[in-house]
């Protein structure tokens, strides 16, 4: 029995652990799906802020290398009077051109035709740096393959002849065939006329180089693009990107593609989030100087990879972390919860074994209330119904038929449950032991009351209705202890009926004061009337907004019901009460108790103190026997017992006197019948003649008391009393 | 209630029959008279169709049981029914009599 206690414990907790990693892993997810979302939005909203920051950062490093050589070429281009003038200057101010800035590679002044005809038609003088050496070469660039205007493709400088600085597109040069870039300069005659083109070219790796080193530690790539789209340089590759982005999108074929290079080929500033040829975010700013772009790309598994390391990191401690949870609060449940469903298991058992007491109880509490039913030859019909709240309850009703009297009574004790049932069965057995003696109900009240007031340490009361109604005369003698009135219905001569309470007599609770006194009331009841009583259970039942159902429902609830049985009366009260309480709990026992009076039940043989008229009787005992359905084997016993104490009164009643009354009724009696004998002779009780001693020796044996001995032995039970001027004996078969 | 006495071997026996009740037992006494005054012999009473007994019958029985012991005579009580017997015992009769 214990390991499988141990057992269902152990399963409870480790459900409820369950439970418990179940709702956290819920709470957790949902937490980390939001908090992912918003770190996923902080974090592109930072990236986008700082690659904007890198990528101006990049355009203006670069913008201050093109301007280091644009200003030297510029303040170079100062002297082009000179230059105009002085065909031998050039190559003084081309040295100092080329000293003043490192990035520069080679320089160089391309006249027009003509222009010096003293150093032919073309010339074109030309410095550039000797790759580790600090000498400097000069040399006419005609005779390394220049041509003029256009003819050649090493030079774009027709833009700059047309009188604008422009930086030119990459080119490799045919002198040192590196990959350069030239900013043209025109060189303005005293006329205004261009006369030479002013050239500063730079090798692009050495762009490559000043990028490199301002390059973020990011993953990133900066592509510095022309503006007729050709890659001037990245800082990626050491070997130049030879290429076009124009010609590139072509190939690609993809529209956002297409716009980033509109966009690019445009000079706009912008961000594009791409997916050719991966994903990757690709920030774009012109530089306006040389009218080239700066595009900053960084891949989005770049962004991405910290924290997505993070979170996968924070998944792993999660399921480290609910399996932790899930031993420690399987541990813990099982210790904690151990002692509590020990203690309710004791309880529950406790309750199991109150329980079924309780279920005992009620069950004996019902066996005491009465069952017997009267078939109509008592001459009263009756029935009784009990429902209490609880398992048991301090509701009573009782009914019995004595000696050709309905002894009838309902009670309710205060409070209810156990304590109240506990009295209420003392209140019913006491009233029943009553009875035996008392036949006035003001009495059995004066007597249950000095009883329960006696050491009634609960203070307990109950209200209580006794009545005794004589089935012979009609008459009902009763008393109301302080219970709810009852009802009584009339029957009218043309057939109908009348129900009214029965007004208080005054009288109080039982077992509050052992002094009280109880009255003893009187009214007469006709054949066909209908007595009603019941407790508050019914008139004080409540619907669901606590409604009463109250006195004048239940009044013409039996005015209605009044040509209906005792049995039916009931019912349909209870329908009623149930109809108007429907859906409420039942607060309060309910009971009944009705009677219907009809009077038939008595059966009189006048006789006179004439003892040959004992034949008369047994016949007329017999037919009393089949009327109330006797076994034939018990007539012999009945008809010798009443003819025996009939003839004792015939004989010694009316001493001397002759055609004295003698009078025999059959009345119901619990079921079965009683036979009275009342004579008016003297007052003589044979229960108290002394029994004959029958173990005498015959001689001795006595001729008299045989037929007093024969009655009380042969009887369930006899009781004389002298009433009114009359001896009356009873005996109940 | 009919009261018949036949003499057979030597024993008088009286037969009763019918209600042997109170009103009854008067005429009754008066028939059985040739018992009491055969009470030194051998009687014997026939209760065969013996329906009914009251006590004022067993009084009868019982002095004709006194007179028969007092002359030192024989009383027999033949075929009782049970509801008849019933009374005897409950009576203590059935121990004095010679059933």
């Amino acid at each position: 029995m214990k390991p499988l206690f141990h057992k269902q414990i152990g399963n409870l907790s480790v459900k409820l652990s369950a439970l418990i990693v179940v709702l956290v892993f819920l709470v957790n997810t949902l937490s980390g799906f939001f908090l992912i979302r918003i770190a996923y939005k902080a974090i592109l909203e930072n990236t986008h802020t700082h690659s904007s920051e890198v990528l101006h950062s990049y355009i203006n490093s670069i913008d201050a290398f093109l301007d280091r050589i644009e200003s030297a070429t510029q303040s170079t281009a100062q002297y082009a009077d000179l230059i105009s003038n002085d065909p031998n200057s050039a190559y003084r101010l081309l040295e100092q051109l080329i000293q003043s800035c490192d990035y520069i590679h080679t320089v160089g002044i391309m006249f027009r035709e003509n222009y010096y005809p003293a150093f032919g038609a073309e010339y074109a003088p030309m410095l550039s740096r000797i790759p580790g050496s600090d000498e400097l070469q000069s040399a006419n660039s005609i005779d390394l393959g220049f041509h003029y205007l256009g003819v050649s493709d090493e030079v774009n400088w027709l833009e700059g002849v047309l009188g604008r600085s422009v930086w030119s597109d990459p080119y490799i040069s045919s002198q040192t065939s590196r990959f350069m870039s030239a900013y043209s300069v025109p060189l303005f005659d005293s006329d205004g006329q261009v006369f030479a083109v002013l050239c500063s070219q730079f090798e692009l790796n050495q762009l490559e180089t000043y990028i490199e080193g301002i390059k973020s530690k990011r993953l990133s790539t900066v592509y510095v693009i022309s503006h007729s789209g050709n890659y001037i340089c990245d800082n990626d590759t050491a070997e130049f990107l030879q290429g076009n982005i124009v010609n590139e999108a072509e190939k690609m074929d993809d529209s956002d593609v297409y716009e980033l290079v509109n966009d690019i080929m445009d000079g706009r500033e912008g961000m594009k989030s791409m997916v050719i040829p991966s994903h990757y975010f690709a920030y774009y700013a012109p530089i306006t100087k040389a009218d080239w772009s700066v595009v900053y790309a960084i891949p989005l598994n770049n962004v991405f990879d910290g924290p997505v390391t993070m979170a996968f990191r924070m998944v792993i401690l999660g399921i480290i972390a609910l399996i932790l949870i899930f031993v420690l609060s399987s541990f813990v449940i099982f210790r904690v919860i151990t002692p509590f469903t020990l203690n309710l298991q004791r309880v529950s058992e406790t309750n199991a074994s109150i329980e079924r007491d309780l279920s005992i109880a009620a069950m004996l509490q019902r066996s005491m209330l009465p069952t017997r039913t009267y078939s109509g030859i008592e001459g009263v019909d009756v029935a009784g119904f009990l429902r209490p709240a609880k398992m048991v309850g301090g509701d009573l009703y009782d009914y019995s038929i004595w000696r050709g009297k309905l002894y009838f009574a309902i009670g309710d004790v205060s409070g209810k449950g156990v304590t109240a049932a506990m009295f209420m069965t003392e209140v019913i057995t006491l009233m029943r032991s009553v009875y035996i003696s008392e036949s006035r109900p003001g009495h059995i009240l004066n007597k249950l009351n000095q009883q329960l007031s006696l050491n009634n340490v609960g203070n307990m009361f109950c209200t209580l209705f006794v009545g005794v109604l004589d089935l012979v005369t009609g008459n009902l003698s009763y008393c109301n202890g302080g219970h709810n009135y009852p009802v009584v219905c009339r029957k009218n001569d043309d057939g109908t009926f009348k129900a009214d309470f029965l007004p208080s007599t005054g009288d109080s609770a039982i077992g509050i004061f052992d002094d009280e006194t109880y009255s003893d009331n009187n009214i007469q009841l006709h054949p066909g009337d209908t007595f009603f009583l019941y407790t508050d259970g019914v008139t004080e039942s409540e619907d669901v907004n606590r409604r009463l159902f109250g006195d004048d429902a239940m009044l013409s609830t039996v005015q209605s019901l009044s040509s209906s049985s005792p049995q039916e009366i009931i019912d349909g009260m209870l329908k009623a009460v149930e109809t108007h309480s429907s859906g409420a709990e039942q607060s309060d026992d309910i009971t009944m108790l009705t009677f219907r009076y009809s009077g038939t039940g008595k059966e009189v043989l006048t006789l006179t103190n004439d003892v040959s008229r004992t034949g008369e009787l047994s016949d007329w005992v017999k037919g009393i026997c089949v009327k109330y359905d006797i076994p034939s084997a018990r007539w012999f016993n009945i008809q010798l017992a009443v003819e025996e104490a009939v003839v004792n009164v015939m004989n010694y009643a009316y001493p001397g006197q002759t055609g004295m009354p003698v009078i025999v009724t059959a009345l119901p009696d619990e079921g079965t019948v009683c036979f009275t004998i009342e004579d008016e002779g003297i007052r003589f009780n044979p229960l108290e003649t002394k029994e004959p001693d029958l173990d005498v020796p015959t001689e001795e044996c006595p001729d008299g008391g045989l037929g007093v001995f024969l009655y009380r032995d042969l009887m369930h039970d006899v009781h004389y009393e002298y009433t009114g001027g009359r001896n009356v004996l009873s005996l109940v078969v | 209630m009919d009261v018949t006495v036949n003499e057979t071997d030597g024993v008088l026996t009286a037969t009763l029959s019918g209600r042997l009740d109170t009103a009854a037992s008067a005429r009754c006494s008066e028939e059985l008279q040739p018992l009491f005054d055969h009470a030194g012999g051998a009687v014997a009473l026939d209760c065969r169709e013996l329906e009914f007994i009251s006590s004022s019958g067993l009084r009868i029985f019982l002095s004709l049981l006194k007179e028969v012991n007092a002359h030192k005579g024989s009383l027999k009580i033949l075929n009782m029914n049970e509801d008849v017997h019933n009374i005897f015992v409950l009576t203590g009769f059935a121990k004095r009599f010679n059933i």
